[in-house]
């Protein structure tokens, strides 16, 4: 049919009385309910409205407490809160940049539905419901098909994941894992079974609130510490422990010795007294001599040795028999070396330092009170062998009475107060299932279904992410419990905030499991989701994309690494932009749509009905805060019973608002709320205490035996689980020569390493190179966000090495008036990129300079490329690159991109077949290389 | 016969559209139905015809959407105020709505250029069908000061970076047309 130009024009206007399609349509500009402004309008109307919030980062796992201030509804300032402890005011500079994140015009604004292949990138843009509706048909599909246990919810990189969980434990799949699986599982695995904690910092938090003789409570600014030692961990540089960075320098000043062990200078090491540039993958080995060390020279009597405080023994249980476990290694040779185990020369001869170093160093730290041992991430909990190096470094500390001694050490694991909420995770551990085992129908619940702890990883906890491909690869073998012999494949995954496929194993196992195809061509993981608010490497493997509200406009709940109970507030500071959403909401419209998709399992009253915003979740989440227990000294309450939990707000518990349960030995004061928060700065926070290991009344110790517990009764049972289904050895477990997991001392030897494992000898000569990582708190995937982070060089890892680039089309000149459609420049210099940092004399001999491109390749044929830095701040022999900074596949936000094919991959070369045999941790730093001029 | 304002209107109103969303079977449709009067959008509507609706959402993701980063960025403060959203460039567009009553519809940016362009045709119109001489003249200022603060200083770039990257005639031609209005905009 033709139209006339006017009937046209009537047409298009059908929705307006007159011709006004600005009013109608996608993206109108309707008439405001509000009156229009004029220069009429009173001066007050429009005045720019400035408003304040009180609220928690996360770019980076420490969530600071921020202040954020906007202005008309845009975000103007960003700093930190005061009144969070752990900051205490202080942000770092990626946390002063989250602007460039929620205004970037490259964040992820609609839900899309890829088109293309599997990691090509190709997408539409979808509507919410019906991404919803994709994402649930094939949810059930699933759940019908081959159980719901075939579905993997990784709830990613932040800790405000309980919406996300709480649905997919209630769809029924037990398999809901973290990227804590990925961070540093081994290093938190000896206070695990020693102390039932898991993250053990030095007492540098401060301000901390500490109750005066008086009765009153005052924040206490003074630092007891004498002595700090950081072994392969860098709180200047890499994930900050906020108030590690500030409380170093403070404790420093007040006379407090720091040492620094670490291959590489760092910039830790630059503030410290002293630097011991120990071999990579040799921390057991010095934590083991320091140990040997201690004991064999104890003397209780004579001041200058009396290295261990026996008080330990009161509330511990089984040190006789570590100890002799220890013991027995003394005698042994090692085939390496030919040297006893753990003596001052066999550590000498493995960790590269000076036996008399060695020495001063154990006996510095047994003669010194209060001293506190602190390893890091990098440098033990991404070796393969960590697990030994956190169980001999929790002992260090305990024997030795720094554990929760003012300025000893505090694990914040048990002293942070309880945000548990909801997640279902109750639900699914009760839930009972039926599946045909072996032809026998069998019976037991869901979470005996769950794919590590009753497969290949009986003792890992949050998700083994690092073995995820293999398991995607080969399917799910339940070894252990009531469903010993069944199988299932992996058929989803669903990843919030996280990026496992870059950063857990290595990028191309992970490619290669998630695009494997059956033989009618479609993709063996049938359903492949990813929510964020950035498109980074698992989203380009997606098949949708949902958009989730940035950090600065959704809720949660932060209380990362304190040393007292803290418990502070995320909050929205602005609107979604686009069609972004919050995580309560994003779990209601999975649900809804799961439900309407004929989930019997998924019901209103547990979502939509439940959750009508987010406050609701929260609010529930914060019934349980602080939980903590009324120990320590000076104690917390000593007007309220010792030894009880505490519930409540800190006002209500220090006026004695509170009701008394005598049974439950519970003191309930006012809840605390989201809105209680609000009006008190965004944060509560609770008294300090130290000693609270010892109280008689049930102090922290969360192992059963409430004990410290050097025979490990948490090991126990998982062996006793283990011999229950016919004991079959884990396959990694069986690397070590174990059968079992070990309940008492244990040691086994990382890999890759030529120097300590006589597996490895034979690679020394012609891979003359450890590669080790060394992370860049505002590279890794920061620079992905955030553009101009990228021209902060540090630590001869992240230099402004770049060649002379041209990019970003799109321009204006200075003044605005005049469009330069031309290109953007940079120089080389100008911005910095991921290097390979090489010890200048190595350099030398190899006849390279710095900014020369090199290869690496290790024995398994796999390599990288990248510039090298010539730097004398590293160890001989041993190549340092930053992870996740290099090599990079999504274009991001910044110019990490435009430099990948000069950018070196350190997970490039872990070996993808190798975790550590109890958590499961990917082995990041343990390979050798070859470097070959490029 | 159609006004001028009318034309002016109609041609706003289908750039608004063409920036709004991946082209649908719809918009395309009317597409065709404009061109049957205005022989400058014929080659716009046979590149359209030319392609699949597909190909053209394909071409729509590469260039404005992605994901990751994507050559066009249809926002004025990318522009003017350093390669980011919601900045004081995008609080000024938001400012000038409300001074004529208006609202946006969505949680995206006042400055998306498909805002602009429904502005600017309120403005064109107001211009045009305002009942006092007074409002008329308020709505010609608003609209050169709108031109020349919001819009002229960076929807050529737009345009040109569209042409620079496009690899189908569609959104070139698209550019064309774009670029075109705006210089009539910005002379008169
Ligand atoms: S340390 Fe982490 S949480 Fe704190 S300000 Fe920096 S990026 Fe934000």
């Amino acid at each position: 049919m033709k139209l006339t130009r006017r009937q046209f024009i009537g047409a298009s206007a059908t929705a307006a009385a007159t011709y006004s399609f600005w009013g109608i349509g996608r993206y109108a500009l309707a008439q405001s309910r509000s009156s229009a402004i004029s220069d009429a309008t009173p001066v007050d109307k429009v005045l720019r409205e400035e408003k304040t919030f009180y609220t928690s980062d996360a770019f980076c796992a420490s969530e600071c407490g921020l202040k954020v201030t906007t202005l008309n509804g845009v975000i103007s300032t960003i700093y930190g809160n005061v009144h969070v402890p752990y900051n205490a005011g202080t942000i770092c500079a990626k946390g002063g940049s989250g602007k460039q994140v929620i205004y970037s015009p490259y964040r992820l604004k609609y839900p899309m539905i890829r088109v293309g292949a599997r990691g090509e990138g190709k997408f539409r843009r979808a509507s919410w419901s019906e991404a919803a509706a994709y994402i649930a048909t094939r949810l059930e599909h699933i759940k019908k098909q081959y159980g719901p246990e075939s579905v993997i919810m990784d709830g990613g990189d932040m800790t405000d994941q309980d919406p996300y969980w709480r649905l997919f434990y209630t769809y029924g799949t037990p398999n809901c894992a973290q990227h804590g699986a990925i961070c540093d599982t081994p290093r938190r695995f000896g206070p695990q079974v020693i102390e039932g904690g898991m993250r053990i910092e030095p007492d540098l938090m401060r301000p901390v609130l500490v109750r005066q003789p008086d009765g009153s409570l005052k924040n206490d600014y003074s630092y007891a510490n004498k002595m700090v030692i950081y072994v392969g961990w860098n709180p200047f540089v890499a994930t900050r422990i906020n108030y590690e960075s500030r409380g170093t320098l403070a404790a420093k000043a007040n006379g407090a010795k720091i040492v620094v062990v670490d291959p590489a200078f760092s910039n830790t090491a630059a503030q410290a007294d002293w630097w011991l540039p120990i071999r990579p993958g040799t921390d057991a080995d010095l934590f083991a001599a320091m140990l040997r060390y201690i004991i064999s020279n104890n003397s209780p009597g004579d001041p200058e040795r009396n290295y261990i405080d026996p008080t330990f023994l009161e509330y511990s249980i089984g040190w006789p028999a570590f100890e002799a476990a220890f013991r027995s290694w003394w005698n042994k040779t090692d085939p390496v070396n030919g040297l006893p185990y753990f003596s001052l020369e066999w550590t000498a001869q493995r960790t590269g330092l000076a036996a008399s170093d060695i020495r001063e160093l154990a006996h510095e730290f047994g003669s010194t009170k209060p001293a506190a041992l602190v390893w890091g991430m990098n440098g033990t909990g991404h070796h393969f062998n960590g697990e030994v190096v956190s169980t001999i470094g929790t002992a260090l500390n305990v024997i030795t009475g720094n554990f929760d001694a003012p300025g000893g050490v505090i694990d914040t694991a048990l002293v942070r107060s309880n945000k548990g909420g909801n997640n279902a995770s109750d639900y699914i551990k009760a839930n009972p299932a039926q599946r045909v085992v072996n032809g026998k129908t069998v019976t037991g619940t869901s979470w005996d279904l769950e794919m590590d702890n009753n497969g290949a990883w009986p003792a890992a906890f949050w998700g083994a992410l690092g073995a995820y491909p293999k398991q995607f690869a080969e399917g799910v073998q339940i070894q252990y419990g009531p469903f010993a012999g069944y199988s299932y494949p992996i058929k989803a995954f669903v990843v919030r905030g996280g990026n496992p496929i870059l950063s857990a194993s290595t990028k191309d196992r992970w490619s290669e499991v998630v695009t494997a195809k059956d033989a009618s061509g479609a993709y063996k993981t049938e359903l492949m989701v990813c929510i964020d608010t950035a498109y980074l490497e698992t989203g380009m493997y997606a098949d949708v994309i949902l958009p989730e509200a940035s950090y600065f406009e959704r809720m949660g709940l932060s209380d990362i690494y304190p040393s007292e109970p803290v418990m502070y507030l995320r909050q929205p500071v602005v609107e979604p932009l686009f069609e972004a959403k919050n995580q309560v909401e994003i779990m209601n419209l999975l649900a809804k749509a799961l439900h309407d998709a004929g989930d019997p399992d998924i019901q209103a009253k547990d979502f939509w009905g439940k959750y009508h915003v987010q406050d609701d979740f929260w609010n529930e989440a914060l019934l349980k805060a602080p939980g903590t227990t009324n120990v320590g000294k000076p104690l917390p309450y000593p007007h309220l019973p010792e030894g009880y939990k505490l519930l409540g707000t800190p006002d209500s518990l220090e006026a004695g608002r509170v009701q008394i349960d005598h049974t439950k030995q519970q003191v309930q004061g006012d809840p605390v709320t989201v809105d209680w928060l609000r009006a008190h700065n965004g944060v509560a926070v609770w008294p300090m205490a130290w000693y609270r290991q010892l109280a008689k009344s049930g102090g922290i110790i969360a192992t059963k035996s409430g004990k410290m517990e050097f025979q490990f009764g948490e090991m126990e049972k998982i062996n006793a689980f283990m011999a229950q289904s016919g004991g079959k050895t884990p396959y990694m477990l069986e690397k070590t020569g174990m059968s079992q997991f070990p309940t008492t001392f244990f040691w086994y030897e990382t890999v890759w390493n030529p120097y300590t494992n006589s597996n490895y000898a034979k690679y020394r000569d012609e891979y003359p190179f450890q590669l080790i990582s060394g992370r860049i708190h505002q590279s890794m995937s920061a620079t992905q966000y955030v553009d101009w982070l990228g021209r902060i060089s540090e630590e001869h890892l992240w230099m402004p090495l770049n060649d002379d680039k041209t990019y970003h089309p799109t321009v204006v000149d200075a003044t605005g008036g005049r469009q330069v459609a031309g290109v953007h420049r940079l120089r080389a210099g100008a911005w910095s990129i991921a290097v390979i940092q090489m010890n200048a004399a190595d350099g030398r001999h190899l006849g390279l300079q710095t900014g020369d491109v090199v290869r690496l390749r290790n024995p398994l044929g796999l390599e990288t490329r990248g510039k090298v830095w010539l730097s004398e701040l590293i160890r001989p022999g041993v190549l340092r690159v930053p992870p996740g900074a290099g090599n990079r596949m999504t274009p991001g936000m910044g110019q990490t991109y435009e430099y990948r094919n000069i950018t070196p991959s350190s997970n490039k070369l872990l070996d993808p077949d190798l975790s550590s045999p109890i958590t499961g941790m990917s082995s990041y730093n343990d390979m050798v290389v070859k470097v070959i001029k490029a | 016969m159609e006004t001028e304002v009318e034309g002016l209107l109609r041609r706003l109103e289908t750039l608004r559209d063409a920036f709004a969303e991946p082209p649908t079977a719809a918009f395309l449709t009317k597409l065709d139905e404009v061109a049957e009067f205005d022989p400058q959008w014929h080659a716009l509507a046979s590149a359209a015809r030319s392609a699949t609706t597909e190909s053209l959402a394909d071409e729509w993701m590469r260039l404005f959407e992605g994901p990751g980063r994507f050559p066009v960025v249809l926002f004025g403060s990318y522009y003017l105020d350093e390669e980011q959203l919601m900045g004081p460039s995008t609080l000024g567009v938001l400012d000038a709505y409300s001074r004529w009553g208006l609202e946006k519809s969505e949680s995206t940016p006042a400055d998306h250029l498909a805002y602009e362009l429904g502005f600017l045709g309120f403005l064109s119109d107001r211009c045009e069908t305002a009942e006092s001489p007074e409002e008329r003249e308020r709505a010609r200022r608003e609209r050169d000061e709108f031109v020349t603060k919001y819009v002229a200083n960076w929807v050529p770039a737009v345009a040109e970076n569209m042409e620079a990257h496009s690899e189908t005639a569609y959104f070139r031609e698209l550019a064309r047309l774009l670029r075109g209005e705006i210089a009539a905009l910005t002379a008169s």
